[in-house]
């Protein structure tokens, strides 16, 4: 079979180029060719450029992953630069490049399956030590560590771990133990433990918004365990599993704290200047955008508080428009939809693309249907795109899983004869 | 004449500007996708042609590896089947990593012995190597690899 020839980084290159360029080029209509537009400019095409000279030296047989992080970044940069007037997010453009770098060294670490199913143990010290570290260094109400230069947000890190956790265990489902006559696999009863320290965790913190997401990983990744080797889902099982569902469902529904009781029994017109006002203020914005927008930097919604980060989506279409915003979300889609064009080859990577897909797309839908008062408003992050070095660097390691889920390593490279 | 000036005269250029950069970026996007769809094909040809090059024969019949992880057992999903009961629904697993096939025990009640010794862990593969899974005795061959 003849291998055929994929599309040429170079090319791609070149559009995400005239992509950014176009973008730019708005941003020169709304504040004239400044110093500062053509400096933004300079930084995010010669990001591009450097960004695939440097893909060039870096082992790869799958560019998608790294040339939507290369458009998604460059955009997300110019909004920016562009919210509440113009100046250049350097902090962001920083944590994109930072993103992309984590993004080629979890590549390299998980890109061997048989390796990284190796590292199991590591994977498990690294989790609690991030839980001790959130129970130790952040407070009962906090959930930041300030370092002074720089503020972490550690369970921002928990996330791409637990990945790791849910996916390196599948494999062990065959290799059951037996205790007082019950047959049990210790990997997923180590999988539920931590999903049970994290909730808690979360609930000690009060930061139960990321906790859908958790939860949607470890679900995904007893999912795979059920199919494990190929195994046929029963009736009875799926019924079962929605019960399950459901139940915890209204467990959660009831036991809830009284903040989030609050939040999800609120009616945001009736408290539009109290606990609906984040909310309200992003539906107006996106109203008013329409579809074109008002224009980079004519937007108003930057007085309202996380107006770049929790409701991010709503101050892009005010400016940009919501052809723009959508076309934003379709893109950042493109990143967990790839692996139904490219699917992994082994179960090991099955599990890390599965669980990369549940991180961005809970996400996802919590911010941008918690800012248009579809679902009570949790507060986390648009991957990529919302501001917050953490979520950021996060999600690069995440990127980096899904492009080692399509570009598995084959090959030993031979060794050069004496 | 200032930017903003110039386009006042067409109230419209925002809008049109807007509409030229999403549908440049869709056609990025697009071309993401079908780089994406190319690159499935070109990974599916190096797969195949690193799977063929070793090749398990168990008498007169040939099973070429060419899948990402190959199973061997009873159940009908399995990549080589066997309906020997003394062989389980899922007995041995054998996958490709980092260019060496390696093979796994997946618990199966009699166990997979290679070279006369029964594995516990992951064993690489080699020319010649003879693996026992029940009553079936395979021999790890050379198999041709594909020409790009």
């Amino acid at each position: 079979m003849a291998v055929s020839k994929t599309i040429s980084h170079p090319f791609l290159l070149l559009l995400v180029l005239i992509a950014h360029t176009v973008m730019l080029l708005l941003v020169a209509l709304s504040f004239g060719f400044t110093t500062e537009v053509l400096k933004i400019g300079c930084y995010i095409l010669t990001a591009d450029l450097v960004g695939s000279i440097v893909l060039q030296f870096v082992h790869r047989e799958s560019c998608t992953v790294d040339t939507v992080m290369l458009l998604v970044m460059g955009m997300s940069t110019i909004y920016q630069s562009c919210f509440g007037g113009l100046q250049f997010a350097l902090r962001h453009f920083l944590f994109g490049i930072g993103a992309f770098i984590m993004c080629q060294i979890s590549y390299l670490l998980v890109r061997n399956p048989y390796r990284a199913e190796k590292l199991k143990p590591l994977w498990y010290i690294c989790f609690f030590l991030l839980v001790g570290a959130i129970f130790a260094l952040t407070g009962s109400r906090g959930i930041w560590i300030d370092l002074g230069f720089i503020t972490l947000q550690p369970s921002e890190f928990v996330k791409p771990v637990f990945v790791l956790i849910a996916a390196s265990s599948i494999s062990t489902q065959l290799h059951k133990k037996t205790l007082w006559g019950i047959h049990f696999v210790p990997d997923n009863l180590m999988l539920i433990l931590c999903t049970v320290v994290i909730a808690g965790l979360q609930w000690y913190c009060r930061d139960l918004g990321s906790l859908p997401t958790f939860v949607a990983v470890a679900g995904c990744g007893m999912l795979l365990r059920f199919y494990y080797l190929r195994e046929k889902m029963s009736f009875r099982l799926i019924v079962f599993l929605a019960v399950c569902a459901v139940g915890a469902g209204i467990a959660a529904w009831n036991l809830a704290p009284a903040y989030v009781q609050e939040r999800l029994h609120t009616n945001i017109w009736a408290d539009m200047s109290g606990s609906g006002y984040q909310q309200v203020k992003a539906l107006v914005a996106i109203a008013e955008g329409g579809w074109f927008g008002k224009g980079a930097g004519n937007g108003t919604l930057h007085n309202v508080a996380a107006s770049n980060t929790d409701i991010v989506f709503s101050s892009i279409c005010e400016e940009w428009g919501l052809f723009t915003g959508m076309m934003t979300v379709i893109l950042v889609l493109f990143l967990p939809m790839s692996m139904l064009a490219v699917p992994p080859r082994s179960y090991y990577h099955s599990g890390l693309a599965i669980g990369v897909a549940a991180v961005i797309m809970v996400q996802m839908t919590l911010n941008i249907f918690g800012s248009c008062n579809l679902i009570p408003f949790t507060g986390v992050t648009l991957p990529f795109i919302s501001q917050g070095g953490s979520s950021m660097l996060s999600c690069g390691i995440l990127a980096g899983f899904l492009k080692a889920a399509q570009a598995p390593v084959l090959t030993q490279k031979k060794k050069a004869a004496a | 004449m200032d930017l903003s000036q110039f386009f006042a005269q067409y109230p419209n250029m925002r809008e049109l500007l807007t509409a030229i950069a999403v549908i440049f970026v869709d056609i990025c996007g697009l071309m993401i996708l079908v780089s994406a769809v190319r690159e499935r094909a070109h990974g599916d040809a190096l797969w195949t042609r690193e799977g063929h090059a070793l090749m398990l024969k168990c008498g007169e019949d040939v099973f070429p590896l060419g899948a990402a992880e190959v199973v061997i057992g009873r159940h009908p999903a399995s990549d080589i089947r066997f309906l020997d009961a003394d062989i389980s629904r899922f007995h041995a697993l054998i996958s490709l990593s980092n260019g060496k096939w390696r093979i796994e025990d997946l618990g199966g009640a009699n166990g997979v012995t290679v070279n006369g010794t029964r594995i516990t862990a992951p064993r690489v593969l080699h020319t010649s190597d003879v693996i026992v899974i029940g009553k079936r005795k395979f021999t790890v061959i050379k198999g041709k690899k594909e020409e790009s």
